[in-house]
Formats: structure tokens, sequence, C-alpha cells
């Protein structure tokens, strides 16, 4: 059975500063959402706030029709990447399984990827930036969480654990991701569907090539190259 | 529980050497007896030493809370848990002392 998330009426300021201006998102469970924006625009911010770990002037985030506050309380609801490692260093992949009690065709389902395999005893504190960044995206997306929340999923990986991860996430339809990333390419490459985040107003992206030109969020010429 | 243990532990792995270093400072520049210094040490395990602790631990490492935050654990819960957890132990230590106290005399 499909799910909707749908985050409306998203309010955010800081100080005099209107970040956020009355945001729209939706997206539903086989979806890959991209949501593109400039440095500071708000993006992490939206994310936050959607997942509940951010106050907000204003917000109202649904699944399925109910109202969550703190959506990130809810047992198999959303889950969220955040930039940088968000696992504590002193633990390994086989202690992370146990601790988010992945089921066992989940289990199996992550360890047949031979990159987890090969850091499966190594502790989190010991694996380069990449590799950490991997595990956790890998980690998230074999819980029964029905939405996951990326923010920046492709900083620190290298250009192959990049293209698996994009190879991953189309594969995806039992859940629903919105992901952020300065990497236009890859959120180009795995998204269904994209927005775009200009002066605190979320605008849908119909046609990528003219739509992120006239945001101002690529240069004139941008896929020219 | 296995999940807040692990934050337990973080977090009192920074607040033990700091209500342990508060209390040999105070107990040298104050000549206090043995007694006092373990009721010193209770109370900055408990209070200031955590307070401390946590401030460091969310410079250090704040991205760690969305380890917690997925597994369902807010900042608030994981606060107010380390801290009854803590009083917990200090008033335990306070009542160890008191007992070893009214043995001796």
């Amino acid at each position: 059975m499909g799910h909707e998330l749908v985050a409306e009426g998203i309010m955010k300021q800081y100080g005099v500063r209107q970040v956020l201006t009355d945001c729209y998102v939706t997206c539903r469970t086989g979806e890959v959402v991209g949501l593109l924006g400039r440095n500071g625009c708000g993006k992490s911010t939206m994310l936050e706030i959607i997942y509940g770990v951010r106050d907000a002037e204003q917000a109202q985030v649904r699944v399925d029709g109910r109202l969550y506050n703190s959506p990130f309380r809810e047992k198999d609801l959303l889950a969220f990447l955040p930039q940088g490692n968000f696992i504590p260093n002193g633990l390994t992949i086989s202690d992370l399984v146990k601790l988010f009690k992945l089921e066992k065709d989940q289990v199996d389902k992550l360890l047949s990827y031979p990159r987890i395999k090969e850091l499966l005893n190594l502790r989190i504190g010991s694996m380069s930036v990449g590799q950490s960044k991997y595990a956790g995206l890998m980690l998230l997306l074999h819980t029964n969480a029905k939405f996951i929340l990326m923010d920046e999923p492709f900083s620190g990986l290298d250009p192959l654990i990049a293209e698996e991860v994009i190879g991953i996430l189309r594969r995806y339809k039992n859940k629903g991701i919105i992901l952020t990333d300065h990497n236009y390419r890859h959120v180009l490459n795995c998204c269904t569907r994209f927005m775009v985040l200009h002066e605190g107003a979320i605008h849908q992206v119909k046609d990528p090539q003219e739509d992120l030109i006239r945001f101002n969020y690529l240069p004139p010429g941008a896929f020219d190259q | 529980m296995r999940v807040f243990l692990i934050y337990y532990k973080a977090i009192n792995s920074l607040n033990i050497p700091i209500s342990a270093a508060y209390t040999l400072l105070m107990g040298a520049a104050m000549g206090k007896a043995w007694p006092a210094i373990v009721t010193s040490f209770a109370l900055c395990f408990a209070t200031g030493g955590l307070w401390l602790s946590v401030f460091l631990y969310n410079l250090r490492s704040g991205k760690h809370y969305f380890f917690y935050y997925n597994n369902h654990l807010s900042k608030l819960r994981l606060f107010v848990y380390t801290t009854l957890l803590n009083l917990l132990l200090a008033v335990l230590l306070f009542i160890i002392q008191m007992f070893w106290q009214w043995g001796m005399n």
C-alpha cells in the first residue's frame, strides 16, 4: 500500500529574516523527490522541520492524512540522514543492525551489498567519511521507515559509490525519499520529481533545464556542457 | 534502552573526569575530609559536571543526536533520563558514604 507525506504551511524565521514562507512539500512512497536550492536558502532547515527536530513558526506534517507534531518519535514513519556522520564512533554495522532492530530479510538484503560486508565489523570511527556516510545511508534504507529525508547524501562519496547509491535509490520503490544535495547532476539522475527552494518559497520543477536557470540556481548555459 | 545507554556512556565518559577534577581541586583548595569530597563529587556528577558534559557533547558530537532521533529518542528525553539516573547514583553514593561514616563512629 502506498503512503503519502504532506508537509504544508512551513514558515521559519531567523531574527528578521524570513527563511521559509508557507512552503508545501509532498512525497509518495516510490518517489524520490529532489530539493534543490542555493546555499543558505533553508533546505536543511526545512528537512529538519519536517522531521520534527527543529522549531518552526508554523508547520503541519501529515502522513496518510494523520497529523504528527514530532514525526521522528513515531516508529516506522520517518528517518533522517544528516550531513556528516551521525553514528557514534564506537559502533559497527553489526551493532547497528541490532540497535535498529532490522528484520531478517532486511539484514540479508543489507548484507548482500559487497561494500557493506567489507565494513561489517569495522567501527564507524575507523571508517573514512565516505564509508561512514555509505553505511548510514544503507542502514536507513533498510529500516522500516516509510519516508527518508536525506541531507546531502552524496557529499563525501567517491564517484563509484555515488553511482551505486543512485542506482539503489532508483530501485527503492517501498519508501518515499526527499533529498537535497549540491551535486545537481546526481540529484537529476536519481530523482523522479524536483523542487527548487527560491526566496523562501518552494517551486515545482517541470523542466529542469529551464526552471533551474530561471530560479537562479544554475548559471545560464549549465546544461550546454 | 541499549540506545540510551550509548548516550549515557558518552556523556558520563566526559562527566566523570570533569567531576573528579572539580572534586580534587575543591578538596585540595578547601582541605576537605573524604566524606565531604564524596559529597562534592556526587553533587557535581548530578548537576554541573553533567550540564557541562552535555554542552561539550553538543559542541563535539551534535550530529550524533540524529542517531538517537532515528531511534525515536528526543534530546530532551535523553537529558531527562541521564539526569534522573545520575541523581539516583549520586543519592546512592551519598547514602553509602553516610552508612560508612555511621559505621566508623
